[in-house]
């Protein structure tokens, strides 16, 4: 018995008292990865079609259709027939994300650099020209990269899954080690906006989505990057030349040309400059709202602007109609709620209106102290839409890229339909 | 859940055939009723986390940083009724029901006891006992909330102590012991990018008693 209780007590002893917590959490992260700027040089290439994973921009141009695929490459689309797209071929081209055509010449960035391409033969599409080092830094999907000019090497950063186990304070008040994510914003849905505004250019350019940080007018290419308005002489496609360099404050997130104005989107405001000069776009004025994500579409004298909630800034999910028939003084007619509005597009009083995960809205917008519902699709997310002329729209979403017949805006009707192939 | 259910459903086959025998032999086996108040003395790490130096290309998920701990004492408070029967002059066997407070949850012990008088010198003298319970600590009672979901887990509470018999027939309790309780928290980030956060605890306590029985 005595032995017993020596046991015991030694077993009591030799016990700790102390709690053991541990944290296994799985998390979805931005990881950095660098590499030499000389790669994003040798990285181009014509591959054959292969399927969309994460479409980001889209641009149409003549009977072509090109979807960006986020900083892999183009995925180049026949689209003669709107109700069975042909994929071409893929253009790979590293840290792709914007894109603008004119006279069969494609204008696209690569991380640092703009690259001109021809592409006359969709099949053969050969590099015709490069600008070096004139993007520093990038932003999309909430994802950003940027280059360090000294080391010439490129940070960028890729999402990737993360499960680790962290010990913790076991609910006594103290924090646990921070989540990291790699101090970049968050967003599944792709920014952006513009319009199927149709710039008057010399020469025939494309269409460009509405998440379009890239235009051209006339001979000049537009990139917005965060800060900065830069432009570009491309007379001669071979050599693109640097021209200008706006100041944009920080935010900017797209532009939008019509007639011969620039529509700039940021995340505080709309920016309004006058383009009469193509070379020296000129501010003309600032409309300024919540911080929010703000697509912007115009037509006549009205400017379409939708903000919503997510990285960009926290503000109510709506639509405002802002007349502009004062370039130095626009002001605000009215504003519709909305359920979270992405991309939107406007053409003869017809808008429509992209609401991420809760579907696709048509509106007309004949009054704008009136606009009506004319059919809402449910059951598919959309982000970013184009009307292309009178009974062809564009629209793409996670679910994939679909045209619909918008001849009668009341009965949308698809036509055609590209999946999207989730890579796991 | 299911697990407290049966266990519920024990009991009651126990009362059932307690009944029972007491109808054929009336107090053959006398009702014990052991009922304390706890303190859980014991030590929590408080983890510091050392920042790599590299901080801005800190990559995520690719290390987990230094970690260094100081050691911090808490207390928890504790309730306890073990009721059984005496089945031999020396043990008794029974449930035990409890309410234990521990940081930010609240565990309620559902567990089988069994306690065993190892020494006596005399009939009114005091007595060295000793008790293992074992069970389950559920967390039925823990405030409910949407974000994070609180599973108990194992509990085993094992404890030597002294009972002194007072002269109408009860006694006093005193128990020191050691115990032991797992509990798993999930929490519910309704986050797009924060999949699962599973935090397991291992709670090894001192355990300070004092009672009485009747």
């Amino acid at each position: 018995m005595k032995k017993l209780i020596v046991i015991l007590i030694a077993g009591l002893a030799s016990w700790s008292c102390t709690d053991n917590c541990r944290q296994t959490r799985t998390y979805r992260a931005t990881v950095p990865y660098s590499f030499g700027q000389e790669q994003i040089r040798t990285g181009i290439g014509v591959e054959s079609p292969r399927d969309l994973e994460n479409p980001g921009k889209i641009y149409a141009y003549g009977n072509y259709l090109l979807i960006g695929e986020t900083k892999k490459g183009i995925h180049i689309i026949d689209n003669s027939n709107p109700s069975s797209p042909k994929k071409l071929s893929f253009l790979k081209i590293p840290g792709v994300i914007d894109m603008a055509i004119k006279d069969n010449v494609l204008y696209t960035d690569s991380y640092t650099d703009l690259v001109a391409f021809d592409i006359s033969n969709p099949t053969a599409i050969k590099e015709i020209g490069r600008r070096m080092n004139v993007f520093n830094y990038g932003l999309v999907d909430g994802v950003s990269w940027y280059y360090d000019p000294y080391s010439k090497i490129i940070t960028d950063y890729e999402i990737k899954t993360i499960t680790e186990t962290i010990s913790t304070n076991c609910g006594e008040n103290n924090p646990v080690w921070p989540i990291y994510r790699g101090g970049v914003y968050y967003e599944s849905a792709k920014d952006a906006f513009n319009s199927s505004g149709t710039p008057s250019a010399n020469g025939t350019s494309g269409t460009g989505g509405s998440m379009a940080r890239f235009t051209i007018y006339d001979k000049y290419l537009y990139a917005a990057t965060q800060s900065d308005l830069l432009v570009f002489d491309i007379s001669t496609a071979e050599k693109p030349d640097s021209v200008n360099k706006v100041n944009l404050g920080w935010g900017a997130e797209t532009i939008f040309p019509y007639k011969d104005k620039l529509f700039i989107g940021s995340n505080t405001g709309m920016y309004i400059f006058d383009n009469s000069n193509p070379a020296k776009p000129i501010r003309q004025s600032i409309f300024q709202h919540a911080r929010a994500c703000d697509p912007v579409v115009v037509e006549g004298d009205n400017a379409y602007v939708t903000l919503r909630q997510g990285w960009c800034g926290q503000s109510p999910n709506q639509l405002d109609i802002v007349n502009i028939s004062s370039l130095t003084n626009p002001f605000l007619i009215k504003s519709y709620t909305m359920d979270n509005p992405h991309g939107l597009s406007v053409l003869s009083n017809k808008l429509t209106l992209c609401e991420g995960k809760y579907g696709l809205k048509s509106y007309n917008v004949a009054d704008p102290n009136d606009i009506k519902l004319l059919q809402h699709i449910k059951g598919i997310n959309a982000f970013d839409v184009i009307q292309l002329g009178n009974n062809l729209l564009l629209m793409i979403g996670d679910d994939g890229f679909f045209q619909y017949d918008n001849s009668d805006p009341k009965n949308l009707k698809l036509l055609s339909k590209i999946e999207v192939v989730t890579k796991k | 859940m299911k697990k407290i259910f049966s266990a519920l459903g024990l009991i009651m086959i126990l009362w059932n055939q307690v009944g029972m025998a007491q109808k054929t032999k009336i107090f053959k086996y006398p009702f014990v009723n052991q009922t304390e108040f706890g303190l859980l003395p014991g030590r929590v790490k408080e983890i510091t986390y050392n920042y790599p130096y590299y901080y801005y290309n800190y990559a995520p998920g690719t290390m987990v940083p230094e970690q260094s701990y100081t050691t911090k004492n808490v207390a928890s408070l504790s309730l306890q009724t073990f009721n059984g029967f005496r089945i031999r002059k020396n043990t008794s066997l029974g449930l035990t029901l409890g309410l234990d407070s521990y940081a930010s949850v609240l565990v309620s012990p559902l567990a089988f006891g069994i306690r065993q008088v190892m020494i006596e010198k005399s009939e009114k003298g005091a007595k060295l006992q000793l008790g293992i319970d074992a069970g389950y600590g559920s967390t039925v009672f823990n405030p409910k909330n949407s974000f994070n979901k609180t599973n108990g887990g194992v509990m085993l509470n094992p404890a030597v102590g002294f009972i002194f018999p007072t002269k109408n027939g009860s006694a006093w309790l005193v128990n020191f012991g050691f115990k032991y309780q797992y509990l798993e928290i999930n929490t519910n980030n309704n986050e797009e990018y924060y999949y699962n956060v599973t935090e397991t605890r291992n709670l090894n306590r001192m355990q300070i008693r004092l009672g009485f029985e009747f």
